[in-house]
């Protein structure tokens, strides 16, 4: 028996770090008009139509993994700390919601990503009040709660 | 150990903005912080706080003071009620104050380890946003629009706590 033939391109790993150079300095170029003349140069010398609608496509794509990518840090980065409007860390915050009752916590929860966070911690739902909820509730619900409460349930 | 025997000895505290507060050193041990800086006796004469502005460290030290002549639950177990009112109303009124100072209250509270005002705080906040909606909730803390969730992870957390909303 014969192990199937690999393709050429992934004998090798690809190269993070060049694939990382390259993106930084791109990045970091700041003359857009310079990047605008750029893609002019590159089409027009594209020869054929589907060559030129090749590249189009492929810019637009390029540009919106670009986006994506950074709307996904931002929320990343405002759910680390959200230091401009909610100066509290993350114990504090904690506290305050382990004050309320458990669908107030879900509420806070849908505000900012921060408090998305912090509404995971098991002390949030030490305290499940079942008594005063919607009837709505099912048991996968209480059972998504109480797996968050884990060992701090009483 | 020379810290509770000498209850006239004063303290004094240094803001941020360079306001000193001169102050009983029984009030200063409110904090859990102060007292362990001044049980290792490495407190100096002032103790500065540079995380704190006057405005915030004015309002903890009327806090402190407040408390520190109350007398304590377990000084004695027959405190007259009117004392125990009297704090209550007391730390009721103390909390009526706007948004912002409370985080910044709460955020020294928490600095300087005093239990019963980050309780305070803490119980503030959570009345206030208590019964509220996403959108009220934003209003009542300044939670920026830009920290926002992203359109999907607001619709997960809607869909996993459906039955929470209307």
């Amino acid at each position: 028996m014969t192990t199937p033939k690999r393709p050429r391109y992934s004998t090798s790993k690809p190269n993070y770090s060049t694939m990382d150079t390259l993106l930084e300095s791109f990045i970091n170029n700041t003359d857009h008009a310079s990047i605008d003349d750029s893609v002019d140069r590159i089409f027009e010398s594209k020869s054929t139509d589907s060559e030129q609608n090749d590249f189009i496509q492929r810019a637009i794509d390029i540009g919106s993994v670009l986006l994506e990518a950074g709307n996904r840090l931002r929320c990343k980065q405002a759910s680390v700390h959200n230091a401009f409007v909610w100066p509290l860390p993350v114990d504090v915050t904690v506290k305050v919601f382990s004050m309320i009752d458990t669908q107030s916590v879900f509420n806070a929860a849908a505000t900012c990503s921060y408090f998305n966070k912090c509404a995971m911690d098991p002390l949030c739902y030490a305290d499940i009040d079942l008594v005063t909820l919607v009837p709505k509730v099912n048991d996968a619900a209480v059972s998504t709660m109480i797996q968050r409460a884990g060992n701090a349930l009483q | 150990m020379s810290t509770s025997s000498s209850s006239s000895k004063k303290i004094v505290l240094k803001s941020a903005d360079n306001e000193t507060f001169e102050i009983d050193e029984i009030v200063a041990l409110e904090s859990q912080a102060i007292k362990n800086m001044i049980e290792d006796e490495c407190a100096d004469n002032v103790i500065p706080l540079g995380n704190i502005d006057s405005k915030t460290l004015s309002k903890i030290i009327e806090y402190c003071k407040k408390h520190a002549e109350s007398p304590k639950k377990d000084d004695n177990a027959d405190i007259d009620e009117k004392a125990v009112e009297d704090l209550k109303s007391f730390d009721a009124e103390f909390a009526k104050v706007d948004m912002p100072l409370i985080q910044d209250i709460l955020m020294a509270a928490n600095f300087l380890n005093i239990d019963n005002l980050i309780g305070l705080m803490c119980r503030t906040i959570a009345d206030r946003i208590k019964g509220k909606t996403p959108e009220e909730i934003r209003k009542i803390l300044n939670i920026n629009k830009n920290d926002l969730l992203s359109p999907e992870q607001e619709a997960k957390a809607r869909e996993e706590n459906s039955w929470a909303f209307d």
